[in-house]
């Protein structure tokens, strides 16, 4: 039921232009060069290890790959990442 | 100031390991525990967060089976636990914390912004005079009798804002910036009658009468104190009878060629500084009128110039105190005997006359004839002669009879 009504509610969300990271959750990523990283709307940590790091976003899973990667600020609304980034990528369920 | 925030709180660095150690993260996420410097090493994790938090981790510990150690304590809490033996540190910083809650209860700066016409130092020996100054006690300041006082005190000071912010004082102030014109402000109080008088004697060159009668015309000769333009205007019937006399201030322009007269004389013998080369700068300290200076001792020499930059220092921005420093730079030199010689005098007593000749020309006298001779003695050289000028040489008198005027006109037009 809720996938039948999502084409409708992005087509009114894009009408009246709120950004879509508010009204779908969606993860709001924001880099600082490629040693910092704001990741806002995170679902949980699937795994952290000092070179990679795999987060649920809720509609998928997103990994982050890098070196001396570290948590400066972990909280249920936003982590943020330090240490040297080298690739991400997203993984979606569908 | 996040990380002051917490180590006045205190906080404790963590590690976590177990098998299910991104669980344990989640919930802790979930229990809105924040952490922070999250690193991972060798399977274990460390990290930190506020006491508080710490203490809502033995239920996820339990759920995840992950076990805690505390690694390190930090902040104001842990620094003060470890030093509770310390009696005489715990007796300053109360003593710290006492003093300040004492000293906040006092003004301790005034802050004066909008100022342009009256300087702040002006104002504040206004406020002091008022009973106003650095170092009162909060209590005893009225915002609003000091705004009031400053506005009756100062006529240009159109509107005072006065409140104190934590230890100080600060007043806005606006002040009325536009000049009054006299001659197009409305409410400029009448000028009385009156006429004007030569103030020196001469041949008038130009006259244009504003106001008033003239009594006399261009080209014709004055003294000292003649009515020029009268401030009684005679005004007559139809029969041509003057009826009565009605008084006016009298205006006018009036352009008088008369002779200055010039005389300057200065020795030919005179005594120059010759600097020696010494130089020597020491620094002061002074406390009141106590002055201590580095090094210590006077410098050589029979003759010097001194040359002083002195600073005072300020506890606040405008909270003078009576402490000064500065540097003292001396010169040595000695004088030496000089004789000008014909063309130098000259040059200087040429150069003396332009200086006055300038300073007459600042004062709106124009020259149009000079007249001056300069004689050269052994011992002295003296410049004299006289100066024509046009000038505005009136002064204003109160009306009287035109009997006495010179040069009287019967037919001249009022204006």
């Amino acid at each position: 039921m809720k996938k039948l009504f999502r084409p409708f509610r992005m087509a009114a969300v894009e009408e009246i232009q709120i950004p879509s990271e508010i009204v779908n959750r969606e993860a709001l990523l924001t880099f600082f060069g490629h040693r910092e990283l704001n990741i806002e709307n995170y679902h949980k940590v699937v795994c952290f290890r000092e070179t990679y790091l795999k987060l649920s976003l809720g509609s998928g899973f997103l990994e982050i790959y890098g070196n001396h990667l570290h948590m400066t600020y972990f909280s249920r609304e936003e982590l943020h990442i330090a240490g040297n980034i080298s690739e991400i990528h997203f993984e979606d369920f569908c | 100031m996040q990380h002051f925030t917490r180590s006045m709180t205190g906080y404790v660095t963590i590690r976590v390991h177990g098998k299910d150690a991104e669980r344990f993260l989640n919930l802790c996420a979930a229990r809105k525990i924040i952490l922070n410097q999250l690193v991972e090493n060798q399977g274990y994790y460390s990290m930190n967060l506020c006491v508080s938090d710490y203490k809502k981790l033995q239920p996820i510990c339990r759920k995840t089976n992950c076990k805690v150690h505390i690694l390190s304590k930090h902040g104001l809490p842990f620094f003060f636990y470890r030093n509770r033996k310390r009696k005489a540190f715990f007796a300053g910083f109360f003593l710290f914390l006492l003093l300040q809650l004492f000293l906040s209860g006092f003004i301790w700066n005034i802050h004066i912004t909008g100022n342009q016409i009256n300087s702040t130092r002006t104002l504040l020996t206004f406020l002091e005079q008022k009973g106003v100054y650095h170092g009162m006690r909060k209590e005893r300041v009225s915002c609003a009798e000091i705004a009031s006082e400053i506005r009756a005190g100062f006529s240009d000071v159109i509107w005072v804002s006065s409140k104190v912010e934590g230890t100080q004082l600060v007043l806005q102030i606006k002040e009325n910036m536009e000049k009054k014109d006299p001659e197009t402000a409305g409410d400029t109080p009448q000028k009385q009658p009156c006429s004007l008088a030569a103030k020196k004697e001469g041949r008038i060159i130009k006259m244009i009468t504003r106001s008033g009668k003239p009594l006399t015309t261009a080209g014709s000769l004055c003294k000292e104190g003649d009515i020029l333009v009268s401030g009684e205007i005679p005004i007559m019937n139809d029969s041509g009878e003057v009826v009565h006399y009605e008084k006016v201030a009298a205006d006018a322009d009036i352009l008088l060629a008369t002779k200055i007269y010039y005389y300057k004389e200065f020795s030919r013998k005179v005594q120059r500084k010759k600097y020696t080369g010494e130089h020597s700068k020491r620094y002061f300290f002074q406390v009141g009128g106590f002055r201590l200076l580095f090094p210590a001792g006077d410098p050589s020499g029979l003759w010097q110039s001194q040359k002083e930059e002195q600073h005072q220092l300020f506890l606040t921005e405008n909270y003078a105190l009576p402490f000064y420093y500065g540097s003292v730079t001396t010169d040595s030199y000695v004088k030496i005997p000089v004789y000008y010689e014909e063309e130098e005098a000259k040059a200087k007593a040429k150069q003396l006359l332009t200086l006055f000749c300038d300073e007459l020309e600042k004062k709106g006298v124009q020259i149009s004839e000079k007249n001056v001779k300069i004689n050269l003695t052994d011992a002295t050289c003296i410049t004299k002669g006289y100066l024509s000028v046009l000038e505005q040489a009136v002064t204003e008198v109160p009306c009287e009879p035109t009997a006495g005027a010179v040069g009287k006109d019967e037919t001249s037009h009022e204006q």
